[in-house]
């Protein structure tokens, strides 16, 4: 069975958000799972969130 | 669901104050039954040749039982379908036209009940006044995807279009213009590909109609630094109102925000 991890809507924030407090730890395990091709997957619910404040066309939706 | 070798149909109805059996049965009903199972075993795709069918008449009720239909592949999955009443839309159109019209008679007369059931009743579900098999409209929704698979043929003169094996086995067939795989400098036949698409999906089955290739995509996920730092640019000044975000997100999900 492929491992694979579903990303929530905080990690989202933290990883496009420079001034967050985690967003160094967001942008090792977003490199993380994809040196390992590990797949990311996140939810329509979560889209719905992240899309309040922005688009999640910004997000590099090819990666996931 | 497995297939079977034989199927039972029944009507069961109080015409004239007697029950519908063998020894009582008005002409009509028995030629429209018998041709509504006929219609109903054969479907549109005809994977049963009713001259092969066998069919005994059994009492307690009008009742035919077909035998020889292990080999009616898309007659099993539709009865398997039909555990939902709302399961018209999805079945062979000529099978839900015989269960309308059989609905549309239990409503006129509430003696009628038609029933289908299996040897083991496994399977048993009826038709009466009571029940409401029904056509729902597909739901199918505009969508954008990333789709993965490997390219085993791609080009065309008037229909242009992209052959995708996905991982399941299944290929797409993705429309697409001569401009964007003109565009293309590298050749991407019988090489894992991830393709950007617009769509139609069913909301229901999942299913995706009329795909139209957007763009190819790096297939390999890769670590763009440039892009990276252009996100987290536009990240940053979109998120710069929340400085908490889990409150942000509980306010959100309690209808404020």
């Amino acid at each position: 069975m492929t491992t694979s991890v579903l990303l929530d809507t905080s990690f989202l924030i933290s990883l496009v958000d420079g001034s967050r407090l985690h967003h160094r730890v967001a942008v090792k395990y977003y490199q993380f799972l994809l040196g390992r091709q590990i797949p990311m997957y996140f939810s329509a619910i979560v889209a719905a969130e992240f899309g309040v404040k922005q688009s999640i066309t910004d997000l590099p939706l090819k990666n996931f | 669901m497995e297939p079977l070798n034989a199927l039972r149909f029944a009507v069961s109805d109080r015409i004239n104050d007697a029950e519908v059996g063998l020894k009582h049965v008005p002409l009509s009903l028995l030629g429209e039954f018998q041709k509504d199972v006929t219609e109903f075993l054969r479907g549109t795709s005809r994977d049963i040749d009713p001259s092969e069918v066998l069919v005994s008449m059994e009492d307690g009720s009008l009742a035919l039982v077909a035998t020889g239909l292990m080999a009616a592949t898309t007659l099993w999955a539709d009865l398997a379908r039909l555990e939902t009443q709302d399961a018209l839309s999805r079945i062979d159109p000529k099978r839900a036209a015989v269960i309308e019209r059989w609905q549309a008679s239990s409503r006129q007369n509430p003696h009628r009940v038609y029933r289908v059931a299996d040897v083991d009743e496994r399977l048993n579900w009826l038709i009466s006044h009571e029940t409401s098999f029904r056509k729902v409209e597909d739901p199918w929704v505009a969508v954008e995807k990333y789709v993965h698979g490997r390219i085993v043929d791609w080009g065309g003169k008037v229909r242009v279009n992209v052959h995708l094996e996905m991982d399941d086995g299944t290929v797409l067939k993705i429309s697409a213009t001569q401009d964007l795989l003109a565009r293309e400098e590298k050749n991407r036949l019988y090489r894992p590909a991830l393709l950007h698409i617009a769509a139609e999906e069913n909301l229901l089955t999942g299913m995706i109609r009329h795909p139209r290739l957007l763009s190819f995509e790096s297939h390999q996920p890769v670590y763009d630094e440039a892009e990276f730092d252009a996100m987290v640019r536009r990240g940053t000044v979109a998120w710069s109102g929340v400085s908490d975000v889990t409150a942000w997100l509980e306010d959100l999900r309690n209808g404020g925000a």
